[in-house]
């Protein structure tokens, strides 16, 4: 299926930055420290990764982690007992440490590949955009109230759930009302490591336990569209949106947004 | 009295000398300026100020007297009871249908930016800028629950503008709260962060 993209084109690394800068360290490491120091630091490097994205598994319950989780723990294993005369005969622990690597590095470009482990904004905010036409900016920084519902706690609090374990937005849920902020691969940092507890600056929408929708996009965000787009137009299609997720999920086909989100055929590191 | 008589006694009745000045003024037939300066302990130019405000306001009046030499003004005093009464009413938020039944709505690039209250329901501040470069001035306003949740429910620029009435009734603020509503309303305004009716 074609889709026409309303997003300008994602060429930012900030994802690939923490990968770039602790390379860049362990190069400088090996030339003053030794070979064997650069190889301690590349593999504490690994595990602190591994440890990051277990705290995601843990944060949004997303099960796929676990297998980058165990493909950056057995890689630092293997690069910390890292030997030259291990070659053509590595003890039996670090063959199998090899093998795993392996194993699971080829199931994490699996998971890569298939969008399991990717954060899924970017996705939402071409979707919201989708019906839109009409253009003529109007941003604020004001959040849109977007109507009524009558989904009952229960119901948004399990599609939050619904929507931390599949990446489509970090849920903060409070004493009446439950905020989802979906946020674009490399954004995520701060929310996983818990360094970010504050959503009011981002986009989000929330949905208070009355009933009652309101959306908020960001200055950030909603420059990433190519053309200003009408942007109370904007803000009742995302709240439409999530409504629409959340009555498709109550329906038990939350595959099916998965599906929607896949068939908008955007880059697996956008 | 108006506003800015009653500024003017407030600030002589704030004065430390002002309890012994009335009480000269209360217990000699008249006095003048350099006869209170001199009683008084104050510079005459003190003293000829604090009396001819008072006469200003009608507590005092004065006499100009010749007594072989140039003439001068002595004062005595005409009540001795002094009241501060200030109606309100004159500058209370006028509330007509035609105030309530405007239509209006944000406009479009205003030099706005708007803070939500910690649980995100309603607007608790609006910053406003005016001049631009180095003459930029930000102005920040605090503002009520009912003012924030009146700012919540303000169409955006480019939505359909509705009547500060209808938007009163979407945020569930009681008409009685409307003079506030007014208020805030004229200073965004005034910022050209709003748009009228006749204007859209």
């Amino acid at each position: 299926m074609f889709s026409i993209h309303k997003l300008k084109a994602d060429h930012s690394i900030i994802g690939l930055v923490p990968a770039l800068v602790s390379l860049f360290i362990t190069a400088l490491i090996g030339i003053f420290f030794g070979r064997e120091a650069a190889f301690t630091f590349l593999a504490m490097v690994f595990w602190g990764f591994s440890v990051y994205t277990f705290i995601g598994f843990w944060r949004t319950g997303n099960k796929y982690f676990i297998v980058p989780v165990l493909y950056l723990f057995f890689a630092g294993f293997v690069i910390y007992f890292e030997d030259p005369s291990f070659r053509g005969n590595p003890p039996p622990a670090i063959a199998l440490a090899l093998l795993f690597t392996v194993v699971f590095l080829l199931g994490t470009i699996y998971l890569l590949l298939t969008k399991k482990v990717k954060w899924r904004g970017r996705e939402i905010l071409e979707m919201a955009a989708a019906p839109i036409e009409e253009t003529g900016d109007g941003y604020t920084n004001r959040p849109m109230p977007g109507g009524k519902t009558s989904f009952s706690k229960q119901q948004i609090v399990e599609f939050a759930e619904f929507a931390s374990r599949n990446l489509i937005a970090i849920p903060f849920i409070g004493d009446n009302k439950v905020v989802f902020v979906p946020l674009m691969m490399g954004r995520e940092f701060g929310y996983i490591l818990g360094l970010k507890k504050d959503y009011m600056d981002g986009t989000w929408v929330s949905f208070d336990f009355d009933g009652n929708v309101s959306v908020n996009i960001s200055h950030r965000d909603y420059m990433q569209y190519q053309e200003a787009l009408s942007f109370d137009q904007l803000c009742i299609s995302m709240g439409d949106l999530f409504i629409d997720f959340i009555e498709t999920f109550q329906r038990g086909d939350g595959v099916r947004i998965i599906d929607r989100m896949n068939s908008m055929h955007v880059g697996i590191f956008s | 009295m108006d506003f800015k008589q009653a500024a003017l006694l407030g600030n002589y009745l704030s004065k430390d000398y002002t309890k012994d000045f009335f009480r000269l003024l209360v217990n000699y037939q008249d006095i003048s300026a350099s006869e209170a300066a001199s009683r008084l302990g104050l510079h005459i130019r003190t003293a000829q100020d604090f009396l001819e405000a008072m006469e200003e306001l009608g507590v005092l009046a004065k006499e100009e007297v010749y007594e072989k030499k140039r003439p001068y003004f002595r004062y005595r005093i005409r009540t001795k009871q002094i009241r501060m009464e200030l109606d309100l009413t004159t500058i209370e938020q006028a509330q007509t249908p035609a105030s309530l039944s405007r239509q209006i709505r944000e406009k479009p690039k205003a030099k706005a930016s708007f803070s939500l209250a910690r649980g995100g329901e309603y607007i608790s501040q609006v910053s406003l800028w005016t001049g631009d470069g180095r003459d930029r001035k930000e102005r920040k306003i605090s503002l009520t629950r009912p003012q924030g949740l009146f700012l919540y429910q303000l169409p955006f620029p480019n939505a359909e503008p509705l009547s500060i009435v209808e938007i009163m009734n979407k945020a569930n603020i009681a008409e009685q709260l409307a003079p506030e509503i007014l208020d805030i309303v004229e200073v965004l305004k005034s910022y050209d962060v709003l748009e009228l009716k006749t204007e859209v």
